[in-house]
């Protein structure tokens, strides 16, 4: 094959001066337009940082608002209205978790304003199926949008599938066989060790005879979400709030893990106090470890009562508007005291 | 794996310098390995298909061949075939017929596994199965009719079963057409590549800025035709001949680029259909692989037109509609061939002609981008609520945030093809000199960094 060397340079430098011309053209008139769509999260981080002293992360559990609420406020807005001199504004997408939280957190501007960062804390986006959501590849589709690299780069990133995208038919095999397996370990008696058979146990006889479906799903709901113990060596979500740690270090950031309230009377009085037990375990394991890595943890576990939740038939962290000004307030008490101290 | 995937732009520099690093007479071996990693890295379980479809052509056609006797020639190819086809059944149609037949449901219904088996074919459907099967198919066939010598050779035979540049969504190329080319020695040379990714960079844009930019509209469209003002659902339809073409012309051009890299030529699946006079020529210029199939295997076989009329009346709907059920199993699927199958002989036994070529055109394309509808919607239901939001029946109010860009782009697209005439694209491309070729590459190559659909998203005929 005869290649006239001149020629191929020329064409080398024409495809390398279009890359160039095209990451120019598209960070100045496509990028930004495009992140409101893609990459919400990052959307807002660049009008918020410049203007906010305190930044609040979070998903649905920040701006889930019952139709009877008469203050429609979100969580963050209710924060930001409480504190004085301090401005602070609530980022969040819906069933993100810490792993899409980092990247978005590695991008805050060391020049910025924001010196504070409030990061939510889910018990659920422990758990396995959350972990094993069958959404786990479109949020790394999204989380493309979110890496520090040339945004042309992480386009076709997105574009060409380079990201982790596990088929639904995978997770769900994976989900199943931890319920199988993944078994409990405590010290006291627990008759049903794993979830599979815990989930199987539960029953719900009706006076006239038969099941109470509806109550038997929901039990198994919570089982699913909660009956578990946190394995700091494995849990990648333990990864993700370490690696948030470190960033918020070297950007000088204060940082707070609002763990947020769970229906710990629902869970009790469906399935006992096995349940809230791992639910309080796992809380305490977290606000044990972050607390040693000099996070502020902010403890809503057991805050909201059960009928501030909006949703019954479900395990959500959504609330009413009473149950949100719970959470904003600790969440307001944690960052004065964090703010006083810094003055 | 997806021509539109990272992993390809991994797979094809190694498998270009393995091929062109051995000598020839064991480059079927890399071409074949490589074939099968391209395809198992979908569902390695389904390479099992293409190697039991592949092994019992190749004994079959052997007996096709090594007997004089028509009863047993006869009884291999039937056997062949019958099989290729209760393969394509099973895993294709099985769960549909079930489903669609009163009495097989009450049947399977007591018997758990029969109704996991049912579950089963339901949910697995090997990629590119309708492809695959009728090239071994068309193999078979021409063995029997002595248009083909059989391979004797079972790897280069599986190599051509498996090619995978055209193995999951065509072209579906005939045995005497490519199994001479993979034989022969392909000298590495600077035509081939310059063509070959010409080829590319076209299909690629065709793809990636044309076909997924079009699919959030066409999405929108028909997921919700009730929500939007009647002209969106119109423009969302239109949107999906458009959509449909340059994906599966993208994904043609890509092949033929892939193949090309190998000296290999791939037959032309598409000769801008769009601009057709009337149907019968839309078939001879979309998905040309196809049709000359469906006319080569089934509609001569029937008679061709060398039969009465209403034979020919009734051979002519049924090749139609057998090539709407070719793409799935699916009331819409059937719909939309026969369709086809009506305009055909409406336009046929039509007393009107139209004295406007562009006329024509347009009418050719209102009715082809019309039977689209059956050929996307989901169901019956789906197709008959955008028919009904076409005619404004459905009171929908919203607007549709399509990027505006989107349709210029389109516009681009059409200008090109206008401009490349009936030539191919990289020989369209080699009639410019290079600073003009070259420019229009920089602007393909910026066109997909900063305006490509950045959904990673499967070509449509993949599921076929």
């Amino acid at each position: 094959m005869i290649v006239n060397v001149k020629h191929t340079v020329y064409k080398f430098l024409a495809v390398v001066f279009t890359v160039y011309i095209s990451a120019f053209v598209y960070m100045k008139i496509y990028w930004v337009p495009e992140l409101k769509d893609q990459g919400p999260m990052l959307f807002n981080l660049l009008e918020f940082e410049w203007h906010n002293d305190a930044l609040y992360i979070g998903e649905s559990s920040n701006y889930w608002i019952a139709p009877e609420d008469q203050d429609k406020r979100t969580i963050s807005d209710m924060i930001n209205d409480s504190l004085p001199g301090y401005r602070l504004s609530g980022m969040q997408v819906p069933a993100y978790h810490a792993g899409m939280f980092l990247p978005i957190i590695n991008m805050i501007d060391t020049k910025s304003r924001v010196k504070h960062l409030v990061v939510t804390m889910n018990l659920r986006s422990f758990d396995k199926p959350w972990i094993l959501s069958t959404q786990e590849g479109a949020l790394m589709r999204a989380k493309c949008f979110y890496y520090s690299s040339n945004p042309v780069y992480n386009r076709m990133c997105a574009a060409l599938g380079y990201y982790y995208n596990p088929s639904p038919e995978s997770q769900d095999k994976k989900m199943l066989e931890a319920f199988e397996f993944d078994t409990l370990k405590v010290n006291f008696p627990l008759k049903f060790n794993t979830i599979k058979r815990w989930c199987e146990q539960e029953k719900f006889p009706l006076p006239q005879g038969g099941e109470d479906f509806p109550k038997r799903e929901l039990a198994d709901h919570y089982i699913k979400a909660y009956a578990f113990q946190i394995d700091t060596n494995t849990n990648p979500r333990i990864k993700d709030f370490d690696a948030i740690v470190k960033v918020c270090k070297q950007k000088n950031i204060k940082l707070y893990f609002n763990i947020l309230a769970e229906n710990i009377e629902w869970a009790d009085s469906l399935v006992g106090k096995e349940l809230v037990y791992f639910m309080k375990a796992n809380r305490d394991l977290l606000i044990a470890r972050y607390s040693k890595m000099g996070v502020v943890m902010v403890d809503n576990l057991e805050l909201v009562p059960g009928r501030y939740f909006g949703e019954k038939n479900w395990t959500t962290e959504h609330y009413s508007e009473q149950g949100r000004r719970i959470v904003a307030v600790n969440v307001c008490h944690a960052l004065i005291n964090g703010m006083t101290i810094k003055k | 794996m997806l021509f539109n995937s990272w992993i390809f732009f991994l797979f094809l520099p190694l498998v270009f310098a393995a091929v062109y690093a051995v000598p020839q007479k064991y480059r079927w071996i890399i071409l074949l390995v490589a074939s099968y990693v391209f395809y198992g890295w979908w569902n390695a379980d389904f390479l099992i298909i293409i190697a039991f479809s592949t092994v019992l052509d190749y004994f079959c056609a052997l007996k096709i061949e090594d007997s004089e006797n028509q009863y047993i020639r006869k009884r291999w190819a039937a056997l062949s075939l019958g099989i290729n086809l209760g393969i394509l059944f099973l895993f294709k149609y099985f769960y549909f017929f079930i489903g669609s037949t009163a009495w097989m449901q009450d049947f399977v219904s007591p018997h758990q596994k029969l109704k996991d088996l049912v579950e089963f074919f339901g949910k697995s459907l090997p990629v590119g199965i309708s492809f695959y099967t009728f090239q071994t198919m068309s193999y078979t066939l021409d063995v029997y009719y002595k248009r083909a010598k059989p391979e004797r050779h079972l790897g280069q035979f599986a190599l051509f079963v498996s090619y995978f540049p055209q193995l999951v969504a065509g072209p579906i190329e005939r045995f005497t057409h490519l199994n001479e080319q993979l034989k022969v020695e392909h000298k590495l040379l600077y035509q081939n590549l310059q063509l070959g990714f010409r080829l590319m960079l076209y299909g690629f844009f065709v793809k990636m800025v044309i076909a997924d930019n079009l699919s959030y509209t066409v999405s929108s469209i028909f997921n919700d035709p009730g929500k939007w003002k009647y002209y969106w659902n119109i423009i969302g339809v239109l949107s999906f001949g458009f959509q449909i073409y340059a994906d599966f012309f993208g994904y043609s051009l890509i092949a033929q680029g892939v193949a090309k890299l190998f000296g290999i030529e791939l037959m032309d699946n598409f000769n801008r259909p769009y601009l057709s006079n009337n149907i019968s020529e839309f078939w001879k210029r979309w998905h040309i692989s196809l049709s000359t199939w469906f006319r080569d295997y089934v509609y001569i076989p029937l008679g061709g037109n060398r039969v009465s009329h209403s034979k020919w009346i009734f051979n002519i709907m049924l090749v139609f509609v057998l090539s709407g059920l070719w793409h799935g199993a699916n009331y819409t699927f059937l719909i939309w061939g026969a369709l086809h199958g009506l305009f055909y002989l409406v336009e046929r036994f039509s007393p009107f002609s139209l004295k406007f070529k562009w006329l024509n055109i347009v009418i050719t394309f209102l009715a082809v981008a019309f039977a689209w509808i059956f050929f996307r919607a989901e169901n019956l239901d789906q197709a008959f609520q955008v028919i009904k939001g076409l005619a404004g029946a459905l009171d929908g109010q919203r607007q549709l945030d399509t990027q505006p860009y989107i349709f210029l782009l389109l516009l681009i697209f059409g200008i090109l093809e206008l401009a490349r005439g009936n030539k191919r694209f990289d020989q369209f491309c080699a009639s410019y000199s290079g600073i003009q070729r070259w420019t229009l590459y920089c602007f393909l190559i910026f066109c997909i960094l900063t305006v490509c659909g950045s959904e990673y998203s499967a070509f449509i005929y993949f599921k076929f």
